[in-house]
């Protein structure tokens, strides 16, 4: 039975720097899904942004589903990013997202506004 | 592989196979979310979400026995609340210690065994047969699990 959710999914995010400061990327996901199925990609992607970038504010609100393997991939892109004293931001989880953070604990770690207007005031007034 | 809905000779079950690969496993979500539609939303999310890495977790830890293996899942709606099985066959995955995960982003592991069991009311690893493994989770209508 053809099923087209079958195809992979790169993630090929999607860099805005015109509205944010210099050095700050605002990062969007492409698509509704950060799991094992294309957190390779996400991985390669996130990485090669947050070594020329000083601040990287996520736009999360495309995401519907966010698995371990995401979880463990944003984990590991705020180490990169506090080990060069920078900074990651998220903002604009849907309900679903937010409810596994909460499930898991990270709320606590990560650094969550509701919009980038909030997240940028925020990066300002670092 | 099947991927339509077959009996097993329970009522209310629906059986389908899916690749033994963590890209292809996506529609297993969308065949959960629907069974499990009697579900409070939250109870049914995070029951697509334990299914998932029940399912991701045999993939990333087990090796396949044949080139072609699958995962099975069964879906059974019981009186009680919702039921996913993911069987496979291979070395059994079977966690002895407590799910640790890594905090720090090193290793960005030990997320999906925790998630798992903060997400379902149960998690239980069975192995029937020699060399044939099941993960069960069971989850009721009732909201969030105390934290």
């Amino acid at each position: 039975m053809p099923n087209m959710h079958e195809l992979e999914t790169p993630v090929d995010l999607v860099i805005n720097e015109a509205q944010a400061p210099a050095g700050t990327a605002v990062v969007s996901f492409p698509v509704g899904n950060l799991d094992a199925g294309n957190v390779k990609d996400f991985r390669a992607s996130i990485e090669a942004i947050a070594a020329t970038h000083d601040a990287l504010v996520l736009d999360m609100s495309r995401l519907t589903f966010v698995d371990s393997s995401g979880l463990g991939a944003l984990l590991s892109c705020l180490r990169t990013m506090k080990g060069k004293k920078g900074q990651l931001l998220l903002f604009g989880m849907t309900k679903q997202v937010r409810a596994l953070f909460e499930l898991v604990r990270m709320h606590r770690i990560f650094s969550i506004y509701n919009s980038l207007e909030e997240a940028l005031d925020e990066l300002a007034a670092a | 592989m099947h991927d339509g809905t077959v009996s097993d000779g329970r009522k209310g079950a629906e059986v389908f196979d899916r690749p033994w690969e963590a890209a292809r496993l996506e529609p297993l979500r969308t065949r959960v979310a629907a069974a499990a539609g009697t579900l409070c939303a939250d109870a049914a999310d995070r029951l697509v979400l334990a299914s998932f890495e029940a399912a991701t977790n045999v993939v990333r830890h087990v090796a396949p026995p044949f080139h072609d293996s699958t995962l099975s899942c069964r879906i059974m709606r019981e009186a009680s609340g919702t039921v996913v099985e993911i069987w496979y066959l291979g070395e059994a995955f079977r966690p002895t210690a407590e799910p640790q995960p890594d905090f720090s982003g090193g290793t960005g592991g030990g997320f999906g065994r925790y998630s798992m069991s903060r997400a379902v009311d149960r998690v239980t690893h069975e192995s029937p047969l020699a060399g044939t493994c099941c993960t069960r989770l069971a989850q009721s209508g009732i909201g969030r699990k105390a934290a």
